[in-house]
């Protein structure tokens, strides 16, 4: 069953004192899970303020599912007890690695579409719900390379994980974009070819279009192109909790709040079109 | 190629930064093979910008292009083994100090180990430290066995350098603007080392300076030392005083919030 959280912004510390002192017209705020896997201090007062205020989701950058180093049981431990304190309505991280041998590249590295890959990352997938007690929602990343040796698409891979691990998914629509450019597939196939009932949530970010390559970048509006494909999302997929992502160049959050009106705006023409 | 090898092959390039090799560009699609530097550049560029996140006066002080390449040398040195990039860059004052034979040096060490320690004492868990009412019930024979430890927030920095005078100046508010060089620092290496307690109250992060003596007790106290050993080691310096030091100082302490009663 989805629940659908409305239109919410990636929260960032540069606006904690303006969401508490203006309560924007924002419906959740998503925060970056590594950010509050601290002791105490400002992080974990702002976040319990304005979780009493809003429901949240946790964001996480590090999970490094699809890495061939074992899984941290010591981090699972940490970000199951941020859920227990602040009570997400759900965990998500990437369908990526980050490193191996100990170290962190602080990257969302690309996998290999393979077999290998897939029963690897089921796996991990599996293990990590049962730690956090919960479906863990998957994002797909924005990627510059790809490899000789996959053996099917990211769609194809996303909805087999989906399968074989009830996991749901969260559709960057900005990186099906992105990496629609960079390797040249059909970014509608990507949004027609995953399970619509395990697409959790959308996310919409900014993004540099070189020419030859598009390069995630959160530094600057949504583009048109992006409005474009998420109408397309949400004309599939009906109405999911959208979120708002910037991570550069933050402008005040007045300026966010608009551009998420837009989000609104296009949702809501998206889904009376497909009506 | 198998998962492992790949991810082995692909670490080694992100981290070696230098040319393409050719084991990788044939596991790579084309026309992906060039776009490897957007992970290579990108892996320096997020380590960099954590770091003058983390060390702003730092920054300030050796100005823009200096930093970029004394962090782009210590992201050379150091991979990354922090989960969370905020923990990224916590060897960074010993790089900069190396041998310590240059003033720069060691004032940028002492101002990177200064705000090292503001960061961590910002993010500490939160405690209820002991107060001194609540030792006002503790019965006179029990006080020579009194032992304490250290609120998580409490950090304690030694510097040979004028490096918190300077921090105080790089601050934007500061009406002279900062000192862009070693020269132009009052006393920038100091002949005796100046010992500092940073910690957090609620959401304000304090620090202030000890005398070496006040530190010393200090340190030896949060390190499982008794209140009755602290009296004992102060009795060569305070003699008859030593107990009436060793209260006063506590008493400082415990207003400060500094200490745990264990």
């Amino acid at each position: 069953m989805r629940s659908n959280l409305g239109f919410g912004l990636g929260l960032r510390p540069v606006h904690y004192t303006a969401v508490l002192d203006s309560s924007p017209a924002v419906d959740w705020f998503e925060v970056i899970t590594e950010n509050y896997l601290v002791g105490g201090g400002r992080p974990l007062h702002y976040l319990d303020a304005i979780g009493a205020r809003y429901p949240l989701v946790m964001h996480g950058v590090s999970m490094s599912i699809g890495s061939v180093a074992p899984l941290d049981e010591d981090y699972l431990a940490r970000v199951r007890a941020l859920a227990d304190r602040c009570a997400p309505a759900w965990i998500s991280d990437h369908l990526c690695w980050t490193g191996i041998d100990g170290k962190n590249l602080h990257d969302l590295l690309p996998l290999p579409y393979t077999e290998e890959a897939l029963a690897h990352v089921a796996a991990r997938i599996a293990h990590v719900q049962e730690r956090l007690g919960r479906a863990l929602v998957v994002e797909n990343v924005s990627s510059y390379v790809s490899y000789t040796s996959s053996a099917m698409s990211e769609w194809q891979f996303l909805t087999e994980l989906v399968h074989r691990t009830g996991c749901r998914l969260l559709l960057d629509v900005n990186n099906v974009y992105v990496s629609s450019r960079n390797h040249g597939f059909d970014a509608l196939e990507f949004i027609r070819g995953v399970p619509a009932e395990a697409v959790q949530q959308f996310h919409l970010a900014g993004h540099q279009d070189h020419g030859t390559h598009c390069i995630d970048t959160h530094d600057a509006p949504v583009r048109d192109e992006v409005w474009e494909l998420y109408a397309a999302a949400v004309a599939r997929f009906g109405a999911v909790s959208t979120l708002l992502e910037r991570d550069d160049a933050i402008p005040p959050l007045a300026e966010l709040v608009d551009e998420l009106g837009r989000a609104r705006r296009v949702a809501a023409h998206a889904r009376a079109e497909a009506a | 190629m198998r998962l492992a090898a790949l991810q082995q092959l692909v670490q080694e390039h992100v981290l070696d930064g230098g040319e393409l090799p050719d084991s990788l560009a044939a596991a790579v699609a084309p026309p992906a093979a060039d776009r490897w530097r957007i992970y290579t550049d990108g892996y320096r560029l997020r380590l960099i910008e954590a770091l003058l996140s983390q060390y702003p006066a730092c920054a300030a002080f050796v100005g823009e292009t200096r930093f970029n390449a004394l962090a782009a040398a210590f992201v050379e040195a150091t991979p990354s083994v922090h989960r969370s990039i905020r923990d990224y860059g916590s060897e960074f004052a010993a790089f900069l100090g190396g041998d310590g034979s240059s003033v720069e040096a060691l004032v940028l060490a002492d101002l990177a180990a200064f705000e090292w320690q503001l960061e961590a004492s910002f993010d500490a868990a939160p405690a209820t430290p002991t107060t001194v009412t609540d030792l006002a019930n503790v019965a006179p024979a029990d006080w020579p066995g009194l032992r304490f430890q250290a609120v998580p927030s409490l950090g304690r920095i030694r510097t040979r350098s004028n490096a918190v005078a300077l921090w105080r100046q790089l601050n934007p508010a500061a009406p002279d603007g900062p000192p862009r060089s070693v020269a132009a620092i009052p006393d920038a290496v100091r002949s005796d080392p100046v010992e500092w307690l940073v910690t957090r109250r609620e959401l304000t992060t304090e620090y202030r300076s000890l005398d070496a003596a006040e530190a010393a007790a200090l340190d030896g106290l949060i390190a499982g030392a008794t209140f009755g050993a602290l009296c004992e080691s102060l009795a060569a310096p305070f003699g008859d005083a030593a107990a009436m030091q060793a209260a006063s100082w506590l008493k400082g302490w415990l207003i400060g919030g500094l200490l745990v009663r264990v």
